[in-house]
């Protein structure tokens, strides 16, 4: 970032070189400003701060007589040295102010929407529970076995659907925050994917195409599983035909998952991996939206590309591994 | 009747483990405290124990290195979900398996019986043949046999399986693997125990992409599933 606010200054002072005898060393100086506007608004004040003072002594130290010296023969110029880096540091502080609310609309934006989908999302499981434990428990009511086992099946069904919700809520908060250290050691994917299997796979099972000798990646085997169970647990929610493929790639190691049900729009395929993004198509399943958001946190925390596409009526997502970390 | 002492200072989860471990035909002594858990299973001497790891009083870990003492009891810790390290650090002070909350009444019995059984198991100079379903290993010739038919181990694969077959359900750390079968120089080297667990599974699992037999306890080791 400094280096290339650097060349702007040189580049800057080279121009300015060339035309010197057409330009007044006003024209000059306000082309001198320009590298720093373009750091103020771009990297912050740190970075404007050294920008500022290259292009000051830059404009001096060439084009302030006595030339190709850094004294200055008019006291003068001291001041417009001082308002340039000025004007840097207050453009500096008011993008960093514009950054900060717009982060803050955004940010009441998510917390809008968790709201609405965690007050949906959680209650409906509990009412149900609420429900079903309350007319259990009712000596009033003269419930048949079959009627009672089947309250106790929706007690067990919600319980598991609100474990899973906040399960999900607290791994991206806890990926989201930073304050993790994921462990890295060298790690056998087909070994992960299973036991993520044994996780996922109940009635339906997944075609597998595993390559032979895959190399040993650098990764924190717990997230990857975590990562390999929400992309199998979304492919399984919307259709029992899922297939899944791990290959050799020039960089690691690539995996596949695939399933041929909810395809989503062209248009949406970049949004899936935002928080709380759900695809059109995906209403009457429930969730809020979490699952592929964390897939994107495992796969940053590992310098991994995730991606979504969807072809030939196919939805899949595609994750890159290296071999070696960064 | 086997007894049961179940340290979790959690009301509901006491009262539902009780009613279960007592609808499964086991007698249950529970407790809230850590420092009580202690005192009662020195009276008691129960069968095993359940321990919650999120005790106010005492860390699970300081409880159970102070429970290793002067006691063989088996105990099954119960822990939060992504307590990797949590879990490692007690199956390393001396807990047998854990369960991870929230977990299903069926789940909790079946790893209470399958520890009771090992236990039982566990007589000194006990048979030097492992039998788990079609899979025979015979520690004193160094053979193995599937459907009676032999396989070809190297002596660390032949190791390894021994291992894992003689503590059948028990959940073997990967440190704990590396140290006994490489020694304590390589405890770090897990990339080594993939290698040969992945070249095992090969050779006893009949799918080995999704195995049945050595199920791996992602980020803490292996488990033998007789």
């Amino acid at each position: 970032m400094l280096i290339q606010s650097l060349l702007f200054v040189g580049m800057i002072s080279l121009f300015s070189y060339f035309f010197a005898d057409r330009l007044m060393s006003v024209n000059i100086g306000m082309l001198h400003l320009l590298p720093i506007i373009y750091a103020a608004f771009r990297f912050g004040r740190r970075i404007t701060l050294w920008t500022s003072f290259a292009s000051v002594l830059s404009f001096d130290f060439f084009f302030i007589s006595p030339t190709l010296t850094f004294t200055v023969h008019d006291f003068r110029y001291i001041i417009s040295f001082t308002i340039m880096i000025g004007i840097g540091q207050f453009i500096a502080w008011l993008s960093a102010q514009a950054a900060l609310a717009k982060e803050l609309e955004m940010s009441k934006r998510t917390q809008e929407a968790l709201l609405g989908l965690l007050s949906h999302e959680l209650r409906t499981p509990l009412s149900a529970i609420k429900g079903a434990s309350s007319g259990l428990l009712d000596e009033h009511l003269l419930l048949d076995e079959a009627s009672v086992h089947q309250l106790y099946e929706t007690i067990d069904e919600s319980a598991s659907r609100m474990g899973q919700l906040i399960n999900n809520l607290l791994d991206s908060a806890r990926l989201q925050h930073g304050h993790f250290t994921p462990s890295f050691n060298p790690s056998d994917l087909g070994e992960i994917l299973g036991s993520a299997l044994a996780r996922i796979e109940q009635t339906a099972k997944a075609q597998l195409h595993i390559a032979t000798d895959l190399p040993l990646i650098m990764a924190d085997a717990v997230l990857i599983e975590l990562l390999l169970v929400n992309l199998l647990d979304n492919a399984f929610k919307y259709s029992i035909h899922v297939s899944v493929r791990i290959e050799h790639h020039p960089l690691g190691v690539l995996i596949e998952v695939c399933n041929d049900g909810c395809i989503p729009l062209p248009e949406e395929t970049s949004r899936a991996l935002l928080p709380f993004e759900r695809l059109s198509n995906a209403s009457g399943h429930s969730g809020v939206g979490l699952g592929l958001y964390i897939c994107h946190l495992i796969s940053d925390l590992h310098h991994g590309t995730l991606k979504v596409t969807s072809n030939n009526g196919f939805f899949c997502v595609q994750l890159i591994l290296l071999e070696r970390l960064p | 009747m086997p007894t049961i002492l179940v340290i979790d200072d959690d009301t509901a989860i006491r009262k539902l483990l009780g009613v279960a471990l007592n609808a499964a035909g086991f007698t249950t002594i529970l407790t809230d405290k850590g420092i009580n858990g202690l005192a009662q299973a020195a009276t008691h001497n129960p069968s095993l124990i359940l321990l919650d790891l999120g005790l106010p009083d005492i860390e699970g870990r300081h409880l159970l290195q102070k429970l290793r003492e002067w006691s063989n009891t088996p105990v099954i810790v119960l822990s939060a979900r992504e307590a990797e390290h949590e879990k490692i650090m007690a199956l390393e002070a001396g807990a047998d398996d854990y369960l991870t909350k929230p977990f299903s009444v069926g789940e909790l019995i079946a790893r209470i019986k399958s520890c009771l059984r090992r236990v039982d198991m566990l007589t000194p100079s006990s048979n030097p043949i492992i039998i788990s379903d079609n899979l025979h290993l015979n520690a004193l010739s160094h053979t193995v046999t599937l459907s009676n038919i032999p396989l070809k181990l190297t002596p660390k694969e032949f190791e390894l399986l021994r291992l894992l077959m003689q503590n059948s359900g028990k959940v073997l750390t990967h440190t704990w693997l590396l140290k006994e079968i490489w020694g304590i120089v390589y405890q770090s080297e897990t990339h080594y125990l993939r290698v040969f667990i992945n070249q095992l599974r090969q050779k006893i699992e009949v799918d080995p992409a999704r195995p049945k037999r050595i199920i791996t306890e992602t980020g803490i080791g292996y488990r033998f599933m007789g």
